[in-house]
């Protein structure tokens, strides 16, 4: 064609000028446009046309004929293809229609299926876009950064920076425009007139901090407004609690009924998809007494950074290694835009992101595997269509093009489903991610194209193979009787069930042994009793401990209280790990060392229930106790002494014995390995305004003795109100996430499961119905409704073994790999597979022997009548 | 019997007209110079398609010699059935106008 055009414009510019040649675009379009051989002539046709109307007229004239030929023509021919391919799609479509109203039960499993399959789909993405719009609101969100540090030891990263590093890296690095240190502070009680309330989101921070992130002010200034030491920025909603409708701004809170702050600005609430949360905001100085600005040692500040636009980050990251500084630790920024995404130590969402939707996809396929396996058992019902289809003309690709097309409507039923789903359980999804989700569509655009994308990702998922396969029926064939006996396809249909239920299987594993694993976290031994066991912070001002004797005096004599103690700090999670202060016989100068170090009273043995493993524990008649040390087993292993009792100690200043050991206990989640911990006795002044009461009750009247008391506490702590939590349920908090773990697998096995016995249910009902006869004759013959039972389940179930057998070791691998994470784990017992394939094996029967009892129960008689 | 349109009429004239010289450009140039009405060629090929699935007219798709441009077109031709609605449209005209002439005249 392309040659014939070339030769024919030859010609063409040998006859006429060439300046007749028509507008290049237009004819290009036009060239294009046409591609069959036949329409092609009509490029030459039009090209002659204009070559004589361009020398009657002037060129702009005939130019302007010219491309109004080729919009009109386009336009026209555009219109009756459009018109023609439309009557086929309206056939389709009834077509589709009809076959999803004639065959009720099909259709509603095919479409229920692919509706939970989508909506499973449509919950992961809403989800996943909530957490990719995480701080994408800040002005210069592309331009923040966040310091972490490296730990020296391994490639550990952690997000404490020393107080001086921020300043000194702004003043000798350009690139950066402004540095803002922040500090989160312990709980505190905030006090307003007759209104107090403990607050545990409040930052004290750098006052480049307003414009480094972009919150909205909607009274005070952000250029002031943390000017003062005493300044105080609160979100509207924080402020309305304390303030009401009054005006905030110039009113007075005060800390701890102590430190008063005036509040300066108040800010609108923060968007739920910002990682930086709090509810006040006040002044770093107000932290800063004395010392704090030249300790290199304390690695409590976050640091961020504003840096200028385009800045090449390694280069930056560069620069600060080579900055002196009297830390061997490096440091490192991190993009703060995608924090919430890849965190540091590849703790941030991502993971689960990725896991989440791996298993939702999943279940969208087993969904749109029920699909394929229901479209080609029943392909000879559509044998004859297709047959007749090609007869009169239809090519093989109008076949295929029709059987996308019904997938796709039903794609679309199943998505309206799918839909309602989303909407209903949205509200569960939220809780559990713990983010607000929401499906608006007018807000979020995106999220249309999306929806689209699984309407079409499903149909063409679940139409591929079905479309490929029964377009490729030969007429003759179909129409003299020979069926495909689809020995290919029943193989494949076979494949695709024990694909099926090895998703399942492995979920069922994988759920349980989650189970297992937290039930052996939070109910086994962790080396103390944790039940019954509440604690009342007594945070606050260094006088409460003045009080604390007195009331421990009068708490032990209620009677269902058994025992009363105090630390300086919760043995759950995270304590204070003392690097450098430490000595002891023999140490070994080089190497680096960690200490928990906690200070508890003499009752904390007693109370926690713990056992001691050599020496004796603190006793509050000894004065010298205060000097002297408790270790734990893992301490002792750690120092390498022989036989700890007696040996000389040091922490920070104080220099004293090891008087006892206490057998290892948990203080930690059981990730991680039981460290070294030094117990002192209390009260050490370094903690002084800092502790923890301890209660070990009796279950039997607790409400009693909360009310007791609260009465206690009240008139001894009139200024601070009670609270208090359960050692258990605050232990049960370390595994948050391993929770939300187990719900989504529960969540996902259980759909999985659900869609996977719709599937066999669907097939085994119809191959009953194939073999209605069969069944008749055999009863006839004399078969017993066991042995055709048999008959109809036995492949099916067969096929369950099989998937058994596969899943297993793929499950072991992957439970496996989770429980790494455990340096306390449960063993993986062959029981739980068994149990597993046993369930799978249990569930896919009583669907069969549904379809297989009603068959073989059914009166030959019905089944035989008309022969 | 089958009565053409006054469209499908001109179209069949306008073939016949042309006898062997009847491709898409020349009928373009037929019907602008007897009725004046510039139809696009994308728009009269969509017209002499749906004559051709009617069974009206034949095409064929033939080089043309050298000597006249060497290069391929499509020639149309009437078939017999296109003729014969052509002469039943004749017929159908002649019948509905019979004596109505003078009494046109008269108004």
């Amino acid at each position: 064609m392309e040659g014939s055009g070339a030769a024919a414009e030859k010609n063409l510019s040998v006859k006429k000028m060439k300046q007749h040649t028509p507008p290049r675009l237009a004819r290009w379009l036009w060239y294009k446009y046409c591609r069959d051989e036949e329409k092609s002539t009509l490029v030459h046709d039009l090209d002659e046309y204009f070559s004589e109307i361009s020398i009657e007229e002037k060129r702009m004239n005939a130019c302007f004929w010219y491309w109004k030929q080729v919009m009109g023509s386009m336009l026209s021919l555009s219109k009756q293809q459009l018109i023609f391919g439309g009557t086929m799609l309206k056939n389709y479509l009834k077509i589709a229609l009809r076959n999803i109203r004639r065959n009720k039960s099909y259709s509603f499993i095919n479409i229920s299926g692919l509706a939970v399959g989508m909506a499973c789909c449509l919950l992961i993405l809403i989800w996943i876009n909530h957490e990719m719009s995480y701080d994408q609101f800040h002005e210069h969100s592309d331009s923040i950064y966040r310091l972490a540090y490296v730990s020296t030891k391994s490639a550990h990263q952690g997000w404490g920076t020393p107080y001086p590093l921020g300043p000194v890296i702004k003043d000798n690095i350009p690139e950066v425009e402004e540095v803002a240190r922040l500090s989160r502070l312990s709980r505190r009680l905030v006090v307003y007139d007759e209104k107090r309330f403990f607050e545990s989101g409040i930052i004290s921070a750098d006052p480049s901090i307003l414009k480094i992130f972009s919150f909205s002010f909607i009274k005070g200034d952000p250029e002031s407004a943390l000017a003062s030491h005493s300044s105080l920025v609160a979100t509207e909603t924080a402020a309305a609690k304390y303030f009401g409708t009054e005006d905030p701004l110039g009113k007075i809170l005060k800390f701890n009924n102590s430190i008063p702050f005036t509040v300066t600005g108040v800010i609108a609430d923060i968007p739920d998809n910002s990682s930086l949360r709090f509810d006040f905001l006040i002044p770093l100085e107000y932290l800063q007494s004395g010392s704090a600005p030249t300790n290199w040692g304390a690695f409590v500040y976050h640091t961020y950074f504003l840096l200028k636009p385009n800045v090449d980050i390694q280069d930056v990251d560069n620069k600060i290694e080579k900055l002196e500084k009297p830390l061997p630790h490096k440091f490192v920024l991190h993009p703060f835009n995608t924090m919430r995404l890849f965190g540091i130590n590849e703790n941030g969402v991502i993971r689960s992101i990725s896991l989440f939707s791996f298993l939702a996809f999943l279940v969208l396929l087993i969904a749109c595997i029920n699909y394929i396996n229901f479209t080609t058992a029943r392909s000879a019902n559509r044998a004859k269509e297709i047959g007749l289809r090609k007869v009169v003309g239809a090519h093989r690709k109008d076949i295929i093009r029709q059987f996308f097309g019904e997938s796709i409507v039903f794609a679309i039923f199943a998505l309206c489903f799918a839909y309602i789903l989303v909407l209903l359980f949205l509200p569960t999804i939220s809780r559990l991610t713990g983010s607000r989700l929401s499906i608006n569509l007018a807000q979020h655009h995106f999220i249309l194209i999306e929806i689209v994308g699984i309407l079409l990702l499903t149909g063409i998922f679940a139409g591929f193979y079905p479309a490929v396969f029964l377009s490729s029926f030969r007429p003759v064939k179909v129409f003299k009787g020979i069926l495909y006996s689809g020995k290919r396809n029943s193989i494949l249909r076979k494949g695709l069930v024990v694909g099926q239920f090895i998703v399942s299987i492995t979920l069922i594993i994988g759920s349980l042994l989650i189970n297992e694993q937290l039930r052996y976290v939070s109910h086994g031994n962790s080396g103390f009793k944790k039940e019954n066991l509440i604690y009342m912070p007594m945070r606050g001002d260094r006088n409460l401990w003045q009080k604390y004797k007195i009331f421990k005096q009068e708490l032990e004599q209620q009677q269902d209280i058994v025992n009363v103690t105090a630390s300086t700090c919760l043995p759950v999670g995270g304590m204070i790990n003392e690097w450098g202060q430490l000595d002891w016989k023999d140490r070994d100068p080089e190497e680096a060392f960690g200490m928990n170090h906690m200070a508890v009273d003499a009752d904390f043995l007693e109370t926690f229930e713990i056992e001691l493993a050599d020496g004796r524990f603190f006793s509050e008649d000894l004065l010298s106790d205060n000097q002297n040390f408790v270790l734990n087993e893992a301490a002792v292993k750690a120092t390498k002494l022989q036989s700890p009792v007696g040996e000389r100690f040091r922490l920070f200043d104080r220099r004293g014995q090891i008087i006892g050991v206490v057998k290892d206990f948990h203080f930690d989640s059981l990730h991680e390995e039981i460290g070294p911990l030094v117990l002192q006795m209390m009260p050490y002044s370094y903690w002084a305004y800092r502790h923890i009461i301890f209660v070990r009750i009796k279950w039997s009247g607790v409400r009693k003795t909360l009310a007791s008391m609260e009465k206690l506490w009240n008139k001894h702590v009139p200024e601070y109100p009670f609270e208090f939590h359960f050692m258990d349920s605050s232990m049960e908090a370390l595994y948050n996430s391993e929770q939300r773990l187990r719900t989504i697998v529960r969540f996902f096995t259980f759909v999985s499961l659900f869609v996977s016995c719709l599937g066999l249910f669907g097939l085994v009902s119809f191959s009953v119905a194939r073999r209605t006869k069969e069944v008749g004759i055999r009863k006839v013959l004399g078969a017993s409704v066991g042995s055709i039972i048999h008959l109809a389940s036995k492949e099916y179930i067969g096929l369950v073994a099989i998937s058994n057998v596969i899943a297993w070791p793929v499950a072991y691998y992957f439970m496996n790999k989770w429980l790494q994470n455990f340096a306390y784990r449960i063993n993986l017992s062959i029981w739980i597979f068994i149990l597993s394939g046993l369930t799978a094996l249990v569930l896919s029967l009583l669907t069969v022997s549904f379809q297989s009892i009603k068959a073989a129960t059914a009166n030959p008689v019905d089944s035989l009548r008309y022969e | 019997m089958k009565v053409l349109t006054r469209a499908e009429e001109t179209l069949l004239l306008s073939i016949l007209r042309l006898k062997e010289n009847a491709f898409a450009l020349t009928i373009l140039k037929e019907i602008k110079q007897r009725t004046g009405k510039r139809l696009t060629i994308g728009s009269l090929w969509v017209s002499l398609d749906s004559l051709y699935k009617k069974g009206y007219i034949n095409k064929k798709l033939a080089e043309e010699t050298p000597a006249k441009g060497g290069r391929k077109k499509v020639f149309y031709s009437l078939t017999p059935s296109g003729a014969r609605a052509l002469r039943n449209t004749r017929e159908f005209q002649k019948s509905l106008w019979k004596g109505v002439e003078r009494q046109l005249k008269k108004i």
